[in-house]
């Protein structure tokens, strides 16, 4: 299934597992007698994108979502599935990308303070991918374009000698937005590119991607933690736990409606500002170690639902309206 | 570069805060100018064989009963003026110690930055060859190399290239110094997400060490080389001293302290003690600089001010 | 705000510190006063470099140097702390006043056992035998919702999960019955789910026990679901203090509307976000009068010549010269 049959997808993921063997070495556990350790940071993950529209993955800590965000950009490589872009020409996997493909996908980072070179000015940072991809060759060139990407990021042309520790975090991150339109990119990652930012400057930080999104007609595959973020800034949200899909479908459906069990928690539990004084805490148990993830549906243990086949079957993904939910529930 | 993007004026700032480092600074500077302009600077040539004179030979510090104002700090056995064999054997030492710290700084570098970049197994290989080459006493290995060279080089041919076997002896033992720091600053910095934006742009891995993290452990190294540069000027002494350093025809510091050493017992101890205590002296003052140095660059500790 | 502190488990009386530097003194906080009333939970909230975090060390007196407190007063219900020495305002942490910090594993001494970390504790600060605080102990870790805590008392920190390791350090501030806890930044490491239940216990313990609460965070969210009173901090000043009804669903500063404004809704979908432009200045470049007068919509003339001062407002007081007059 695809998120929108109607509109042609910029990248689809198919199957997508990434696993990491954290076990002692082969000699260590010969003579220890220790078991492999394998833990799957993401187990069979598909989804797509199409062009022009925003997806929003969100989930607690460790459930893997930063691992799709570096297996999509090819940071690092999948253990299984695939991912293939198509940007208007011929379909390209992820790990065979001409250059031409490479620079339309870009990545922002959480972390403001470490996505920039500290020892180069600002300008350089900026003109390293018109260098790299020949997008402008003479020095005035490069140097206006800098100016013109950094006042498109609402940052002064002025400023390009400093460097970033003459930014705020705020300012930090459109410069990392300025570097990664250098690429004229049209896919961009945002891994919680907000996260570590206050909130009235996370506020501008969203309105310079949505400006950007809209002029430019990008598609954002965009990762985050925070429930509402999510639902402001995507067009479908797919939500993950334990490495895998649980739900995906278009926002406000999702939000309206959620119908697998922990999107429901989620939901219930984000601290609301309208809802003063209230704390709603449903459920007890917290999400459990990705080494060692419960058999069967790995939500199980803290499900308000559970039947007897969660525990020993984990769920497909069925059809569920225009989501696509992996729970029993759903399917029965 | 590094001293470019930190505020130079806090440096000097921190610099004047601390007295012992300023003295340490002046005692380097004189005893660096001493070297350096030593053929201009010292009373005599101590290689002129010409101006030597047996009669002036053993005479004591000016100071002490049968000494001679000429001769400040005395003369060795040969009639030798001992404050100028200091300053030239200064200069030879610092020679010696600058070259096989930038040989070290080299090896070490390269060699961090590819174990810290590339992980696993080469890693690994880099690494236990480091951890061997830490277990074995520098001095032996400093004395192995010199010894292979002494024993296939003909004499003349030692005598003309000693000093480079020296640099290349202490320069082989110390490159660990650097390259344990590199590679633990290099894994720190890979990690980074400029690295990985840089990733994202297709750079080669060569381009993104020399041009994104090289820059970025060079901090520490600077604080590195200079209290390498105290090491291996002691190293070179030590080997000297042993007498398979610098040959008596090119005296550093350590041969002067090595051929003084048989006059001892005869009561002549100013040909030993001056030019150990030079040796203490400069190390003391590099060392002391170089804490500084550790000290005002670390921008834990700048961030407190 | 009542003028006698008595009854009142902490009042800040004017309280200013600065830090020296090479351009003078700056002031990092500046002229702040509230009172928490016993089991009262007052919310601090702001943006970072706004001083809220450094008011919660000047309270319990672990100011990094060189910062001071340059003036002002500390009561606790009613006796000054500000003035005491090292030895004593030891005794005042962990008696009287309790900790929770953002990140749970720092606070826990990973070598020793959690029965270990409590009965030290407990035992500190109320003479007992070691089984009755081993009892204790125990009482404590069920009081703050750890599952079948008799077998885990004598696990490591390490052993638990990080809402788990919250739990116990709640445990940790609440051993000695103190009359206040500051709590900075207390879910903020924690996962959305966690957050809730850690929130729950900490607001049940406070009402049962009759501790005044500092909720120190810059989550309006969580200042919505557990404070009763909230302080909107900026620049080192506090901008609005009022009931977190008042001052949330209803801000009059245009900080806090703002501030409010910006966080993103998850009723209804915008096109925009609204933002306040610019950022918080840096400390030691906070302009005159009104600090945040550069930011601000509804800026008039003397809001950058003359600062204004809290005043009542309704239930809340605010400091804006937005219908003062």
């Amino acid at each position: 299934m695809t998120l929108d049959p109607a509109q042609p997808s910029l990248i689809a993921v198919k199957g997508l597992s990434k696993q990491f063997d954290l076990s002692p070495p082969w000699w260590a556990r010969l003579l220890t007698g220790a078991q492999r350790r394998v833990l799957k940071a993401v187990d069979d993950v598909t989804f797509d994108i199409p062009r022009g529209k925003t997806l929003g993955l969100v989930g607690e800590s460790g459930c893997g979502k930063s691992t799709v965000a570096r297996c999509v950009t090819n940071l690092m490589v999948p253990t299984s599935g695939r991912v293939d872009f198509n940007f208007g020409g011929a379909v390209e996997p992820s790990t065979a990308l001409s250059p031409e493909g490479r620079r339309k996908v870009q990545m922002i980072f959480q972390d403001p303070y470490s996505s920039l070179n500290p020892r180069w000015p600002i300008s350089k940072t900026i003109a390293e991918p018109l260098k790299v991809f020949g997008l402008k060759t003479s020095r005035a060139e490069i140097r206006d374009e800098v100016r013109l990407l950094l006042e498109t990021v609402g940052l002064h042309a002025d400023d390009a000698h400093k460097y970033p520790h003459q930014f705020s975090g705020g300012q930090r991150q459109r410069i990392c937005i300025a570097r990664a339109l250098a690429c004229r990119s049209e896919f961009l990652v945002l891994d919680e590119p907000t996260s570590a930012l206050d909130v009235s400057v996370q506020a501008q930080i969203l309105n310079v991607m949505l400006e950007l999104q809209a002029r430019l007609h990008l598609t954002f595959l965009f990762i985050s933690h925070d429930l509402s973020v999510i639902f402001q800034m995507s067009d479908y949200v797919g939500v993950m736990y334990l490495g895998r899909l649980v739900e995906i479908g278009p926002t406000a459906e999702v939000f309206r409606r959620p119908r697998h069990p922990y999107t429901q928690l989620l939901l219930q539990t984000v601290p609301r500002t309208n809802l003063v004084g209230q704390i709603r805490a449903p459920l007890s148990g917290e999400v459990p170690s990705p080494i060692k993830p419960p058999g069967g549906c790995s939500f199980h243990p803290r499900c308000p639902h559970v039947m007897d086949v969660c525990r020993s079957v984990a769920p497909k993904q069925t059809q569920s309206g225009a989501e696509l939910v992996a729970c029993h529930l759903a399917a029965g | 570069m590094l001293l470019r993007s930190m505020s130079e004026s806090h440096l000097w700032h921190s610099l004047r805060q601390s007295v012992t480092t300023m003295a340490a600074l002046l005692a380097l500077t004189v005893l660096v100018v001493g070297a350096v302009f030593s053929p201009w600077l010292a009373p005599t040539n101590p290689f002129d064989v010409a101006s030597l004179d047996l009669l002036n030979a053993s005479m004591p510090p000016s100071w002490l009963p049968g000494g001679d104002f000429k001769f400040l700090l005395g003369t060795d056995a040969q009639g030798r003026d001992m404050l100028s064999a200091i300053m030239f054997g200064m200069r030879i030492s610092l020679i010696v110690g600058l070259c096989s710290v930038a040989l070290a700084m080299a090896i070490g570098i390269t060699l961090g930055l590819t174990a810290g970049y590339a992980g696993g197994s080469v890693d690994a290989f880099i690494m236990r060859f480091a951890d061997v080459q830490l277990a074995f006493p520098s001095i032996l290995l400093a004395l192995l190399i010199s010894g292979i060279a002494r024993s296939t080089l003909s004499s003349q041919t030692y005598q003309a290239s000693a000093l480079w076997v020296v640099v290349l002896a202490i320069g082989l033992s110390t490159w660990v110094l650097f390259a344990r720091p590199v590679r633990a600053a290099c894994m720190v910095e890979k990690t980074k997400d400029y690295v990985h934006a840089a990733r994202l742009l297709g750079l080669g891995r060569v381009t993104i060490l020399l041009r994104h993290i090289l820059p970025n452990v060079l901090g520490s190294v600077l604080v590195i080389a200079t209290l390498g540069l105290g090491v291996s000027v002691l190293i070179e002494a030590s080997l000297s001293f042993l007498g398979v350093g610098m040959p008596p025809t090119q005296p550093s510091l350590g041969t002067l302290v090595s051929s003084g050493r048989d006059y001892i017992a005869a009561g002549e101890w100013w040909m030993t003690l001056f030019p150990a205590l030079t040796v203490a002296v400069l190390v003391l003052s590099v060392n002391l600089l170089g804490d500084w140095l550790r000290d005002a660059l670390n921008p834990r500790l700048r961030l407190a001010r | 705000m009542t003028a006698s502190p008595a009854g009142h488990a902490l009042s800040v009386r004017n309280l200013s510190v600065e830090f020296p530097s090479g351009r003078g003194r700056l002031l990092a906080i500046d002229d702040v006063s509230f009172d928490v009333a016993p089991g009262e939970i007052l919310g601090l909230v702001g943006e970072s470099g706004a001083g809220k975090s450094l008011t919660g060390s000047a309270i319990i007196g672990l100011i990094e140097p060189p910062g001071r407190i340059a003036s002002g007063e500390i009561l606790l219900a009613g006796r000054r702390i500000d003035n005491l020495d090292d030895t004593q305002m030891r005794h005042v942490r962990g008696r009287e006043i309790g900790m929770i910090f953002q990140d749970p594993r720092t606070s826990l001494n990973p070598l020793f056992t959690v029965s270990r970390q409590l009965t030290d504790t407990i035992r500190e600060h109320r003479p007992m035998s070691a089984t009755a605080a081993r009892q204790e102990a125990l009482r404590l870790l069920e009081m703050v919702g750890i599952p079948a805590a008799a077998q885990r008392l004598d696990s490591y920190p390490h052993e638990f999960s990080g809402g788990m390791c919250q739990r116990v350090v709640i445990a940790l501030a609440l051993a000695a019955g103190p009359r206040l806890i500051i709590a900075d930044e207390p879910t903020t490491a924690l996962d959305v789910s966690t957050q809730a239940q850690i929130m729950k216990v900490m607001k049940d313990l406070c009402k049962s026990s009759g501790s005044a609460m500092m909720l120190i965070t810059h989550s309006m969210g969580v200042i919505a679901a557990l404070a009763d009173r909230v302080a909107v901090m900026y620049a080192g000043r506090i901008v609005e203090i009022g009931p977190v009804a008042d001052v949330i669903l209803h801000p009059r500063h245009p900080y806090s509307k703002g501030l409010i404004a910006s966080i993103p809704s998850l009723e209804q979908k915008m096109a925009r976000f609204s933002q306040i432009d610019g950022a918080m200045p840096r400390l030691g470049r906070w302009p005159g009068g009104c600090s945040f007068h550069p930011r601000c919509p509804s800026r008039m003339d003397v809001c950058s010549t003359v600062r204004p001062e809290l005043t009542e407002k309704g239930n809340a007081m605010m400091a804006c010269w937005l219908d003062a007059s």
